[in-house]
């Protein structure tokens, strides 16, 4: 019970301290979007610390109520996300369409990956 | 279990969601809508913003035939305030083949976020200010003997900001009257007298009236006339030396001539380096930016010019205006003789017929590209240049290369480099060793002077040659690249013509490497200082090709070595013992040590018709420099000039073709592209 509750407790400082980078990606890519202005690949290293931060939120929500961790289930969450940001940091410039594909890629992969990581048994 | 079971499927299927969502709806850049809008520079933002770079973007959409306005005064828009100098662009127009402000203005922000101009406004006000609508400045740039390294600082810095240069020698300007057809003059709108020594000397002398009407003329009629240093002497009418005669001032003369012919021309030279500029018309285009009120660091109150034995100007009519003085000094002490110089006018401007007139006394390209004078020059420019002109650089239809055909010259140009590079290595090192004897000083009036010449081209030459093989491999990537949207887009003719547009201008560029045109330069064998005789050069000798560069670069390395080398080194203790001499008498003067002193000088520096050892020296590397000014580096600076135009074209039309088949379709391209020239593709980087 004790252990219980005291893991919980882990898992809700987690989420708090992931909250705080979260705002701190939200802070970076204001300025990143005021200096360079707008949105852009430039953008993207603020991006990327709130989709990566989004990321491990939504995996330690999802472990909540699951006492098994799994590895490959967090690595597809975090891939996608990544993807993510980078397709939203470039997908107004369309010089860079092949860097837009490569994005597309990296979210499949983490789809694949997060699906694996649910469905399939693994132990850290 | 099952909760939690639900939650699992409930993200793994927003996931798909968004997966799926993205690749059926790719984002794109966005439309400017059908609203005008006036796009907007901040030129004295200098946090988010080089000017330098924004006005090498403002001359791509000059070069595409988009209106681009030049703002005389301030004024508001869109909530802000605009200093003066301000550029801004409206829309919608149509620019060069078709493409549209939309398009065009995308890929224009897009470069200016990969180039440091990261703050373009845009507004939907209409706003009126007193304005100049830019006409794009085509340069003829004087290159010939008398310019030395002059004319490559200029066209290195020119080039940096995007100006396309036509390099001028005497012949192209006397052999053809200003306004006929295919003379340079005719295709021009601006001309350029760089520093160096006093040019006209570089016309023959029967030719030399004609040379001075042409220009005259082409003044006169409306082209601008820029100078700098010894090229801005040559424009007084009040100069002692043949002069075109632009304008009513004259110069401190008497400072470059010997006081007595043993002495030496010791005084201007306390001058060189960094002086401070007292900009007097901060109102004027020109000067936009700098003096009292100035935004940028460095640029005010006083920004500073590089100073080299320019003229300080006098008698200067009341047509004239001063737009800036000689304010102080950095770390020069100037000598009685040459102190006058502090307080008067540095930069002059003007009007001659129709045409208008701005000679400066420092150097504003020093240096190459570089903070502070460079938007100087460039405003100068843009103020002159008043006749619009058409682009010299277009392709030619019909010369259309095959892929193949590309590919063959790609490997001869990689090949060529990978086999001059050493050997211009080697003369790269051994004009290091000459220049740290220390016999080529510019504050001393026996210095050789040329060794640092050759050591700055075969420095800029290395740099050349990397940018034209890299130009090269780029162009080779992006034909292919090309290749793969041809078939994305055979139901759209505008597309296609872009297309066609592309290659043809990047089958130019490796036609020019292998038909270089020669140039009419004669490199004797002897000459009036009795030293030599040199290898004979003949038209055989010439390179009409890219890979016959390298025999020159291996002919200039022999002479370098076999040559240059051993006269540096027997002049050195000569140098030394001058120089001993020298300082012995300026701490303990007695009048037989001066007298050695004047009559050491005076050998030293015997002009015709018995050469002294400092004019065989001089005229001996003027031989090698010849060579590689006129045989070499001429041809390496047109093909990076024909690349940079081309890499700007070819950049322009992706941009709009891209837009037209999509992020998919163009990534397609892309990676086929890719696949096939890596190499290419990494450089491109789009």
């Amino acid at each position: 019970m004790t252990s219980a509750v005291t893991s919980q407790r882990t898992k809700d400082s987690g989420i708090t301290n992931r909250l705080a980078v979260l705002v701190v990606g939200v802070i970076l890519s204001v300025f990143l979007w005021w200096f360079f202005g707008g949105l852009g690949f430039w953008v993207l290293p603020g991006f990327a610390v709130i989709f990566i931060s989004i990321g491990e939120i939504l995996y330690k929500a999802l472990l909540r109520n699951v006492s098994e961790r799994s590895a490959t289930l967090r690595a597809g969450i975090m891939t996608f996300f990544v993807g993510v940001a980078l397709y939203v940091s470039v997908a107004t410039q369309v010089m860079l369409a092949y860097i837009q594909m490569i994005s597309l890629i990296v979210i499949a992969l983490g789809v694949i990956g997060a699906a694996a990581g649910m469905f399939l048994r693994s132990k850290q | 279990m099952n909760g939690t079971r639900g939650i699992k499927m409930a993200v793994l299927a927003s996931m798909i969601i968004v997966l799926l969502t993205f690749s059926m709806f790719p984002l794109h850049d966005p439309s400017s809508g059908t609203q005008s809008t006036t796009y907007i520079i901040p030129m004295e933002d200098w946090i988010q913003n080089s000017d330098v770079n924004a006005i090498r973007l403002v001359n791509t959409l000059l070069e595409a035939n988009v209106s681009v306005y030049w703002a005389l005064n301030s004024f508001s828009a869109g909530g802000n305030t605009y200093p003066a100098g301000t550029f801004y662009i409206p829309t919608p127009f149509t620019a060069m083949n078709g493409l549209s402000s939309n398009d065009l203005m995308n890929w224009f922000l897009y470069q200016a976020k990969l180039n440091g101009v990261w703050r373009v406004d845009t507004t939907t006000d209409n706003f009126s200010v007193n304005s100049k609508k830019l006409v794009l400045p085509r340069i003829a740039l004087f290159y010939d003997t008398t310019t030395y390294d002059n004319a490559l600082v200029n066209y290195e810095t020119l080039e940096k900001m995007g100006f396309k240069v036509t390099l001028a020698n005497a012949l192209d300007l006397y052999s053809k009257a200003w306004n006929e057809t295919g003379s340079v003059l005719s295709q021009s709108n601006v001309f350029i007298m760089p520093g160096g020594a006093l040019h006209l000397y570089a016309f023959p002398y029967a030719n030399m009236t004609q040379g001075i009407n042409n220009i005259d003329e082409f003044v006169a009629n409306g082209g601008g006339f820029l100078s700098i240093c010894a090229g801005s002497t040559e424009a007084l009418a009040g100069s002692p030396y043949t002069n075109l005669g632009l304008v009513n001032a004259s110069y401190y003369s008497n400072w470059f001539v010997y006081s007595s012919p043993d002495q030496g021309d010791w005084d201007w030279r306390t001058l060189i380096g960094p002086i401070y500029l007292n900009v007097t018309q901060p109102n004027n285009p020109v000067m936009f930016g700098y003096g009292q009120s100035a935004v940028r660091p460095g640029y005010g109150p006083m920004p500073t010019m590089y100073y080299y034995g320019g003229p300080a100007f006098t008698n200067v009519s009341s047509g004239v205006t001063v737009l800036a003085t000689y304010g102080a000094p950095v770390t020069q002490k100037a000598t009685a003789k040459v102190s006058d110089i502090w307080g008067a006018p540095a930069i002059l401007e003007t009007n001659y017929g129709r045409g208008k007139v701005v000679t400066f006394g420092p150097h504003p390209e020093w240096p190459a590209g570089g903070d502070p004078g460079a938007r100087m020059y460039a405003q100068a420019l843009y103020y002159i240049a008043s006749i619009p002109k058409p682009d010299p650089l277009l392709p030619s239809p019909s010369t259309t290369l095959s892929a193949g055909a590309i590919s063959d010259h790609v490997n001869a140009i990689t090949s060529t480099v990978a086999q001059i590079k050493p050997v211009l290595d080697d003369i790269t090192r051994t004009a290091n060793e000459i220049v740290n004897m220390r016999v080529g000083d510019h504050y001393n009036p026996i210095g050789l002077w040329y060794d640092q010449v050759l050591q700055e081209y075969s420095q800029a030459m290395y740099g050349q040659l990397n940018t034209i093989q890299t130009d090269a491999v780029k162009l080779q990537y992006e034909y292919a690249q090309l290749e793969a949207l041809k078939g994305m887009v055979q139901n759209n003719p505008q597309m296609e013509s872009l297309i066609t547009y592309s290659q043809e201008m990047i089958s130019k560029f490796f036609n020019y490497t292998a038909n270089l045109p020669l140039d009419p330069m004669i490199i004797p064998s002897t000459d009036w200082t009795g030293m030599g005789p040199f290898a004979n050069f003949t038209v055989a000798d010439e390179a009409t090709t890219f890979g016959q560069l390298t025999q020159l670069f291996v002919r200039v390395d022999n002479e370098t070595n076999s040559v240059l080398l051993p006269f540096a080194k027997s002049y050195e203790p000569l140098y030394n013992e001058f120089n001993t001499l020298y300082e012995e008498n300026l701490t303990s003067f007695t009048p037989s040590i001066n007298a050695t002193l004047a009559s050491l000088y005076m050998n030293i520096t015997e002009s015709y018709p018995a050469a002294g050892p400092l004019y065989k020296g001089m005229d001996t590397f003027e031989h090698t420099l010849d060579i590689v000014q006129y045989k070499i580096d001429e041809d390496l600076l047109n093909i990076q000039t024909l690349g940079d135009r081309t890499m700007e074209i070819v950049s322009q039309n992706n941009y709009a073709l891209a837009m037209a088949v999509g992020p998919f379709g163009y990534a397609s391209a892309q990676i086929q592209a890719a696949l096939a020239y890596p190499e290419g593709a990494i450089l491109s980087g789009s």
